[in-house]
């Protein structure tokens, strides 16, 4: 029986082979940031590429530091986010370790992840020249309002005809109500599978979902992305009834906050395995548990769910999320990646730490680090840290 | 658990130093410093034979811990240097740490570790950095004290980076302003890069300070400042992570902590 990470493998390859298949026989490609509104483009037939999901798989691939300073050879500064760095040089080198990528016929941003893909993206469409579509997404310390709601809604009604019309596909409501019913069924999988971490001891841990998050959110409205996590979903089952718990001697358990390290991803995992920690839950796959989607009002449930999320939010929400995750999953304490990258994630981390630990009564950590750029990153200084922190959190 | 004269050897291998401190039932029977050199793991192996306790649990702790291969059992620096301090200064809040390599501040409650924070890939609030300035000034550590004693004037360093620090000060010198006023300016920067490293976890008083440049009392002193509140340095400064690393053993061996006498 294949492993989840040989499934994954065969179905990114598959992912691949098709999207390049399909492109050849006419099919138009949009390259998207990873809160882009994806089930409109599905619906119309459009096939989504995310260069973001393509940037963390180069920087765990050990890519990252030539495909970053091919970009800041042309002069983009190291300051700025390693994920666009990445993507650009890879653009520029043709280097991926997907092979051929297909070429954009559109770009689709949302500014409900950051600013920085506003620019990127616009970036992508003047090198290929092709259309650069966005939504503007209110950025806002309280859930949307109403009209709030209603101005994305537009927009995404706006988008979902200027697609048609540049594709010359037609749009079918039909078709959306199909798509975002896989996009939901994806998304109640995954937040299935994320609560496994709550269990104590945890039978599925943030180093996985880091890995395997990347179906929900590059296939999120397909079938296959249905298919991956039920699969997916058996496993853990089959293994907690075998009593395989993620973390073998469990003695503490962590939140983290912000992206993934890709560049020194295997080693932290092993790290916090030697260690017999376990890192329950996160809030960067977490990002993907929404269900806000509604198939019966498709573009209104949709405004809501790609406004309200954490990333639009100010460091409060985090602190708030942060205090829940802490309860709920039974934590005895707290990582903050002050990730150089991601400023808008990263953005008052100290207060968000004494905030939490007041809260909670459980100490935290900020860890300075990268999402991709391994110049960025200090796998030792990390674990010099780390250790007298997990002998806190295991009495010492 | 009564006395069984069990003895336990806490070594913290540190980037500048090696410390050993032995202890049996409470009394400090060695506490050695010497130059981690030619490099760390001969180091070690050259203090534990100076030391010369056969059967003494070993407890390592620094950067070094995991080279020492004699090693009974390994702890990080952050939760040694609370259980030395605490065992010095019981009932102290805060420590500032200053070593060679880094400078770390932790936070205690009940002889517990309960938050810490350590400067990152900059030397500019750490030993090194003194070792470097006490070269281009040509005042060795162990004058500080005299030459900032002879000025109340200050010359503030603007650069926090220790290699733009150097030139600066070269440039200051070239222009003929008193050494004691420069160093002066250097140990309130340092203190004040230290004390901004103390405001992340929040310091709660009474404060103690260890590391090696706590023998200088004019760097204690320009911590105080920095703080706005008295900072009291351990006696024998430099070793109190060693000691820690000692009763870390002990501890886990699952004795009691006994009551140290350190001075």
């Amino acid at each position: 029986m294949a492993t989840p990470g040989k499934r994954l493998k065969r179905l990114i390859a598959g992912q691949m082979l098709a999207s390049r298949g399909l492109k050849t026989l006419g099919r138009p490609v949009a390259w998207v940031t990873s809160g882009a509104p994806v089930e409109p483009l599905l619906a119309l037939g459009v096939i989504p590429f995310y260069p973001e999901n393509h940037s963390a798989i180069c920087a765990a691939k050990g890519m990252g530091a030539p495909l970053c300073q091919q970009a800041e050879s042309m002069r983009y500064s190291r300051d700025l986010c390693s994920y666009f760095r990445v993507d650009l040089g890879s653009q520029v080198t043709g280097q991926s370790p997907f092979g051929v990528i297909p070429a954009p016929d559109l770009v689709v941003a949302s500014n409900n992840i950051c600013g920085t893909v506003q620019n990127w993206f616009r970036i992508i469409a003047q090198r290929h020249g092709v259309p650069f579509l966005f939504v503007d997404t209110p950025y806002s310390d309280n859930p949307p309002t109403r009209a709030e709601v209603e101005y994305v809604q537009t927009q995404l009604q706006e988008l979902t005809q200027k697609v048609a019309g540049l594709t010359g596909r037609k749009f079918k409501e039909s078709d959306l109500v199909r798509v975002e019913k896989n996009s939901l069924e994806a998304l109640k999988l995954w937040a299935e599978i994320l609560h496994f971490g709550a269990e104590k001891p945890a039978y599925f841990t943030s180093f996985d979902a880091f890995v395997y998050m990347y179906p929900i959110v590059t296939l999120r409205g397909t079938r296959w992305a249905v298919w991956f996590y039920k699969k997916l979903l058996q496993d853990i089952k089959d293994r907690r009834r075998h009593g395989q718990q993620s973390v073998p001697g469990e003695r503490a358990r962590v939140v983290w906050d912000n992206i993934a390290m890709w560049p020194v991803h295997k080693g932290l995992r092993k790290f916090f395995m030697q260690h017999n920690i376990a890192l329950v839950t996160d809030t960067y796959t977490d990002a993907w548990r929404s269900d806000h989607l509604d198939p019966a009002k498709p573009f209104e449930s949709m405004a809501l769910s790609y406004t309200d999320i954490i990333l639009n939010h100010g460091p409060m929400f985090r602190v708030n999320k942060l205090i829940a995750m802490v309860r709920d999953f039974k934590a005895d304490g707290f990582i903050l990646h002050s990730n150089r990258s991601c400023k808008r994630w990263s953005l008052g981390a100290y207060a968000v730490k004494k905030m939490v630990t007041k809260a909670t009564g459980v100490p935290g950590l900020v860890i300075d680090g990268d999402m991709a750029d391994p110049r960025a990153v200090s796998l030792d200084n990390i674990k010099h840290r780390l250790e007298p922190f997990f002998e806190m959190l295991t009495d010492e | 658990m009564s006395s069984d004269n069990m003895k336990f050897l806490g070594l913290d291998i540190g980037s500048s130093a090696t410390k050993g401190v032995l202890i049996e039932d409470g009394r400090i029977l060695k506490r050695i410093i010497r130059p981690s050199t030619p490099n760390m793991q001969t180091a070690a192996a050259m203090m534990a034979r100076e030391i010369d306790a056969p059967d003494a649990a070993i407890i390592t702790t620094g950067y070094g811990r995991e080279l020492f291969d004699g090693r009974t059992d390994t702890v990080s620096e952050i939760t040694a240097l609370g259980m030395g301090i605490n065992a010095v200064f019981p009932g102290v809040r805060t420590v500032i740490d200053m070593g060679g390599q880094d400078s770390k501040v932790a936070l205690l409650n009940n002889g517990k570790v309960v938050d810490f924070t350590m400067n990152d890939r900059c030397a500019a609030g750490t030993g090194r950095f003194l070792e470097v300035m006490s070269r281009v000034l040509d005042v060795p550590i162990e004058h500080f004290d005299e030459e900032a004693k002879s000025t109340t004037e200050l010359q503030p360093i603007t650069s926090t980076c220790t290699v733009f620090a150097e030139s600066e000060v070269v440039g200051l010198m070239s222009r003929n302003v008193a050494i004691p006023k420069i160093l002066r300016g250097l140990l309130a920067g340092i203190a004040q890069r230290v004390a901004a490293l103390a405001g992340q976890v929040g310091v709660v008083e009474p404060i103690a300070a260890t590391g090696g440049p706590m023998h200088s009392q004019a760097v204690v002193d320009a911590l105080s400042e920095a703080l706005g509140t008295r900072v009291r340095a351990a006696p024998h400064p430099q070793t109190v992570t060693a000691l820690g690393a000692a009763l870390v053993g002990i501890k886990r061996s699952g004795r009691a902590l006994p009551r140290v006498q350190w001075d």
